[in-house]
């Protein structure tokens, strides 16, 4: 059984899923041509889980005669460790977004202070080749392209906008678009969302190592119960045979699950600062 | 009654929506129009029901908002600055001091939030830990034992 959920389901998973991790990699990183987390990626998904769910229908076919196994389990841990790693890419892709984002905005407060005008301003800076806001001016570099084709730059700063996920950043750059529209000055504008920014960032950098060393702690506990369990059973086999036959196992152990899920839960809510 | 999230997160939006109001006071604008724009032109990255309380309802003026704020905004400890405004505007005061006041005020109480969530968030978690993850612990380690000794 043991041979057979290998071959069928976890080999043909690893060997799809280490060649989609190293291209979504590359996928997410390159904000400039396209949003992460587009099309581009959506399709690399499908043909994982595909290609992961035909291979474990091939090897369990060979090897066991049963092909439609491996098909089911070639596709459940891609279906799953997709979704985990592809999570896991896009938030550290925004983080990088956003820490780039404050590099960029102050030299652009730096560019407005010495007299050139937004759009001027903004062009110059997502063109220039400096690795530190690489991340957020390709963000802006995706939205500002269309105003070589006619876009205005106000509707331009609305997509890009929408393509941010930090709120403080999403206001921002919601303020700084009303400013130019209304022909309000941009500087103070600027210089509040920058301080909020920065706040924002620190705040959330803060609440988010808070919540790492809160999830290890939860990974410890939640796995706590099950080991203890599995020691006893291990050690005192007689003693979890009579515990397995008797009335009482199904209930206890689905009193210690949602227990577990109600402390995970209630944990999720408590690490959540708004 | 809030919940203490929804209390965060509505007083994160009023402190954008009052530095909104404020940037367009200090430009010269009258504080109905800013009040209006600032909706208009923020209100899609705000909690939407925060968007509705701020609008202006059945075409009342800016006078009447204020004054259902003060009466009625969900977080009682606000209602003061709605209060202040609303007798300010009527009197026809400047408003750019009152509404940075205002922001910088619960920006601070905001900030004092944050550090307290974060000096307690330890505290607490450790709390639910005991409270949910050691009964069942406990529950499966002595549930088998006591059936062998005799307890059905």
């Amino acid at each position: 059984m043991i041979g057979f959920v290998l071959a069928g389901g976890i080999l043909p998973f690893l060997i799809c899923w280490g060649i989609s991790y190293s291209l979504k990699r590359r996928i997410t990183s390159s904000t400039r041509h396209g949003r992460p987390g587009g099309p581009q990626l959506v399709s690399l998904q499908c043909s994982l889980i595909l290609a992961s769910a035909l291979l474990g229908a091939i090897i369990a076919g060979y090897l066991w005669g049963r092909p439609i196994f491996g098909l089911v389990l070639g596709a459940i841990p891609s279906l799953c460790g997709e979704r985990a790693s592809s999570l896991w890419l896009f938030q550290r892709n925004h983080r990088k977004v956003e820490e780039a984002s404050v590099g960029f905005l102050t030299a652009l407060q730096g560019l407005l202070k010495s007299g050139i005008g937004l759009s001027s301003a903004l062009f110059q800076l997502v063109e220039s080749p400096q690795s530190t806001w690489a991340p957020f001016a390709g963000l802006l570099d995706a939205s500002l392209i269309r105003f070589h084709s006619g876009t205005s730059l106000s509707a331009c700063l609305t997509r890009a906008r929408d393509r941010t996920s930090l709120p403080g950043l999403r206001l921002g750059l919601g303020l700084v678009q009303m400013a130019y529209c209304q022909g309000l000055p941009i500087l103070p504008i600027l210089g509040r969302t920058l301080e909020w920014l920065e706040r924002d960032l620190a705040a959330r950098a803060r609440i988010r190592d808070l919540a790492r060393a809160a999830w290890a702690q939860l990974a410890i506990a939640v796995s706590l119960p099950w080991i203890v369990f599995t020691t006893l059973a291990y050690f005192e086999p007689g003693l979890w045979r009579h515990f397995r036959e008797s009335t009482q196992f199904w209930p206890v152990v689905a009193l210690a699950l949602s227990l577990e899920i109600v402390g995970a839960y209630s944990i999720r809510r408590c690490a959540c600062f708004c | 009654m809030l919940l203490l999230t929804e209390k965060r997160r509505l007083r994160a939006d009023l402190i954008h929506f009052f530095e909104g109001v404020a940037i367009h006071i200090h430009c010269g604008y009258d504080l109905a129009y800013a009040w209006n724009e600032v909706l208009r032109g923020v209100g899609q990255v705000m909690a939407p029901a925060f968007v509705t309380l701020m609008l202006f309802q059945d075409g009342g003026t800016l006078a009447d908002t204020l004054n259902r704020l003060s009466n009625s905004y969900p977080d009682p400890s606000h209602r003061l600055w709605f209060t202040i405004l609303a007798q300010l505007y009527m009197q026809g005061a400047g408003m750019s001091e009152a509404v940075t006041a205002a922001a910088e005020t619960l920006d601070r109480e905001q900030a004092r939030d944050l550090d307290n969530h974060c000096r307690t968030l330890p505290g607490r978690l450790n709390l639910r830990i005991l409270l949910f993850f050691l009964p069942p612990t406990l529950l499966l380690l002595f549930c088998p034992l006591l059936l062998e000794w005799g307890f059905e």
